[in-house]
């Protein structure tokens, strides 16, 4: 019984870095109906940075972290400038497959170029985070898991509170059902998308260096492996949905964690997908299936 | 041929049938970034049949190509809910497993894969096959079934309209280009004599994407210009792995920012197919 | 005062609209009338800014500023409010964000301004939407989201409103609110409005000018009293010779 809920806490862990990943495609996707894929290279990168600044530049780890975030969303935002604002222009005749596919091309370019210069294999990323493990009962708490839950639930909590309660959040809104109309009440569309892109960044990035902490591990291609779980999560939650996506992140967290538990290791993406075949079965327009706009690739 | 330009050609020409079923896919609007998966379908199926069942080569090639097209028509009917972009990170995901699957089931080879599978694909073999699928995809895009394609890709609103059911356009088109794959699939197996899971890697999907997305998703004169072009530039360049994904992604960005349709696209072939009719009618006259 | 000069635009290859020329002042309401597809709609929309090929011609307000390449938004801020075809409501937002959004491009416009007290006025206006403010939008129905589209619009204190089909979908009595409530508009706020009507009920009841538009150009032009003689009204919607005649040489 004890093991069952230690997995339980290592999946919630895990799942809730998995729904930052997924609430990051949504937000791009909900208002700038772009299934941004380049994305997923933030999480990637911001650890990737931080290693550089604290290992080479010597910074210690309060100001790397936060410089680092800072580089990953100007990369951010040149992707979006070069691959995905050129198709944002009203009228431009380009079909749907086209921004779709030039933000992957963005992907594997930064993926490959990150992999020659630091090598393909993966790199230690050791964190100093107390010794000291915290018991409940008899479940332990590792304190990376407490960290990371901690800062899925502040991040949860403060996006929650952007889009639903401050003025951008209401433009964000407005722009993800109907750009033009926004327009017209003077939001620029513009404007909103490269916020919603930085908040998305940061949330990635976020994701990217809990990973990269609670493995012990940098690769340059765990912007895919995680992306890609990231938006079976997003998937599965819903599509469009903020709140599907944290339900479905958690959710694939346990799975995973209860089959590798019970199972084996090798089942990690035979659950994501799995999960996925069984909800398009089940449930096609995923769990929270949602409001939409007029139309959606 | 001798040994040296068959080496290099035979793979090319595989992977150019292979892309061919991905231009098929495409033309129903649909887009497959896991394609490699049922070209591994293929492979895997066939080097069983050829090894356990010692099935004659080409019996064993056919049937792997129907077992790949199968799996499609079952992952196109359930996945089609999905959008067009949703659809593509669904066969992502399924390509991701399947590789995963396979190389950790020992009786499909593990990470060691098949070998002993026998040799029996040459270029003869090839250029065949390549031709029969050309003539198939020739005949798709002219008969009605390619314009019905083509309509559910322009507007599946306009289509449905006029009595074309999505659903069954993007499961035949599906069905139809992941067969294709299991075709070169069968081909690259019984060419090699051996095969591992990374003959269904990501990297595979990838380069069969990029083949047609810069090479010209409107027309099977792209998939091939796309394939025998940048299939053959790392031979010519002899870039690393990494250079040579970076390269093609940096190519994917700036074809699709710039020119979307690929190189080959509808226009153009508007205006060269007279000119290359006249001059065949010129010369057969 | 809206002044549209020589105004030509596209969204692909052909034109919509061919070298239109008009004007709306302060406090007048001017119709746009004319079968589908005669380029109402288009005309509006490439006003705002959101028609993307403007192949000639410009558009100014009184103040000699042009709205020449101007992003729809900056437009918006300049005090030209825009209510397209079907309401243009925000069916995800509250009623009372929807109106916000007119509050927010209040501020914008003029920073110096009081939302709460704007709001407020605007609420006992509509006390219907005052009831509602908390439900979505999506849940009301047609007439009351037209109301809530134009309360919405009348917040930012627009000097220019332009509206597409604002009695599409309604009742015949809701279009007659909607008509009294143009009217009162343009006299009490000196609001130019300016819109593109199908009905000609609602154009008689409260517009001063109406322009007829066929297939992308300007055919004529009528008072309001020629409004309500039907042998005009029916030459000019359903072709007389001469009408046709000139359409034909255009």
């Amino acid at each position: 019984m004890e093991f069952f809920i230690q997995l339980i806490v290592g999946g919630l862990s895990v799942g809730g870095t998995y729904a930052l990943v997924a609430l990051g495609f949504v937000l791009i996707f909900g208002v700038a109906n772009v299934l941004n894929i380049a994305h997923a290279q933030s999480i990637m990168l911001a650890p990737f940075f931080s290693f550089i600044l604290m290992d080479q530049a010597k910074l210690p780890a309060a100001l790397a972290f936060p410089l680092a975030l800072v580089l990953t969303v100007v990369i951010a935002l040149i992707v979006y400038s070069a691959a995905i604002r050129p198709f944002l222009v009203a009228g431009r005749q380009s079909g749907y497959l086209a921004p779709f596919i030039g933000s992957f091309g963005a992907s594997l370019f930064i993926e490959n170029i990150l992999a020659k210069i630091f090598g393909s294999s993966s790199h230690p990323f050791p964190i100093e985070i107390q010794r000291n493990v915290w018991r409940l009962g008899s479940i332990v708490f590792v304190p990376m898991q407490i960290v990371s839950m901690a800062c899925v639930v502040i991040a949860a909590l403060v996006l929650a509170w952007v889009v639903t309660r401050s003025k951008t959040g209401r433009s964000m809104r407005a722009v993800a059902e109907n750009p033009i109309v926004a327009e017209s009440q003077g939001i620029s569309a513009r404007r909103t998308i490269v916020i919603t892109i930085t908040i998305a960044t940061i949330l990635g990035a976020a994701s990217g260096i809990l990973f990269a902490a609670g493995n012990n591990e940098l690769s340059p291609f765990m912007g895919m492996e995680y992306g890609l779980k990231g938006l079976v999560v997003m998937i599965i939650g819903g599509v469009t949905s903020l709140p599907g996506a944290v339900v479905a992140g958690l959710l694939l967290g346990i799975a995973e964690a209860l089959a590798v538990g019970y199972l084996s290791s090798s089942f990690s993406m035979v659950i994501s997908f799995g999960l996925l075949f069984v909800i398009l079965l089940a449930r096609p327009t995923g769990l929270f299936a949602s409001a939409s706009r007029e139309s959606r690739p | 041929m001798s040994g040296f330009y068959s080496s290099i050609a035979i793979p090319v020409l595989i992977d150019a049938i292979a892309v061919l079923g991905l231009y098929v896919i495409a033309s129903s609007g649909r887009l497959s970034i896991g394609h490699a998966a049922f070209f591994g379908i293929g492979c895997y199926v066939s080097a069983i049949l050829s090894t356990q069942l010692t099935l004659p080569f080409w019996a064993s090639i056919v049937l792997g190509a129907v077992a790949a097209g199968v799996f499609g028509l079952v992952f196109a009917v359930v996945a089609e809910r999905l959008g067009h972009w949703f659809f593509a990170i669904a066969t992502l995901a399924f390509s991701v497993m399947l590789s995963g699957i396979v190389s950790s089931v020992e009786s499909l080879g593990g990470a060691t894969g098949i070998y002993g599978i026998p040799i029996a694909v040459g270029v003869p073999a090839v250029l065949v096959s390549l031709a029969a699928v050309l003539v198939l995809v020739y005949w798709i895009d002219r008969a009605s079934l390619g314009r019905s394609l083509r309509a559910v890709r322009d507007s599946e609103i306009a289509a449905e309209a006029v009595g074309i059911n999505p659903a069954y356009a993007h499961a035949g088109a599906f069905a139809i280009g992941t067969a294709i794959a299991g075709l070169a699939g069968g081909l690259w197996a019984h060419y090699l004599g051996v095969i591992k899971p990374v003959d269904m890697s990501l990297d595979r999907s990838l380069f069969f994407l990029i083949y047609l997305a810069v090479g010209g998703i409107e027309h099977w004169a792209g998939a091939l210009l796309g394939t025998v072009t940048l299939g053959m530039l790392p031979e010519v360049l002899r870039f690393s792995r990494e250079y040579r994904l970076a390269f093609f992604g940096l190519l994917l960005t700036g074809f699709m920012v710039l020119r979307p349709s690929g190189f080959v696209s509808r226009q153009l072939i508007n205006r060269i197919a007279p000119r290359v009719g006249k001059i065949w009618g010129e010369r057969h006259a | 005062m809206l002044s549209v000069n020589n105004l030509t635009s596209s969204y692909g290859q052909a034109p919509i609209i061919h070298d239109l020329s008009l004007d709306v002042g302060p406090g007048e309401v001017c119709v746009i009338m004319g079968p589908n597809g005669a380029g109402k709609s288009t005309l509006l929309r490439t006003i705002m800014g959101i028609v993307p090929n403007v192949l000639s011609g410009t558009v100014a307000l009184a103040s000699g500023r042009s709205l020449d390449h101007l992003p729809t938004h900056a437009i918006a801020s300049l005090g030209i409010a825009y209510v397209p075809e079907g309401r243009g409501i925000l069916n995800s937002l509250t009623v009372l964000e929807n109106l916000q959004l007119g509050t927010a491009l209040l501020k914008m416009r003029y920073p110096q301004e009081d939302a709460a007290t704007s709001m407020a006025s605007v609420l006992q206006s509509f006390p219907m939407l005052k009831d509602r403010s908390r439900e979505r939008a999506g849940l009301l129905s047609g007439g009351q989201q037209q109301m809530l589209a134009i309360a919405r619009a009348l917040l930012s204190r627009p000097s220019v409103l332009l509206l597409d089909e604002p009695s599409l979908g309604l009742a015949p009595l809701i279009r007659l609110e909607v008509a009294n409530l143009l009217r009162k508009i343009a006299d009490s706020e000196r609001v130019a409005v300016l819109l593109a009507e199908q009905d000609i009920t609602l154009a008689q009841r409260c517009a001063d000018r109406a322009y007829v538009l066929r297939r992308g150009r300007i055919v004529a032009q009528m008072s309001a009293d020629e409004l309500h003689d039907h042998d005009r009204l029916r030459e000019l919607y359903l072709g007389a010779p001469e009408v046709l005649e000139s359409t034909a040489s255009n």
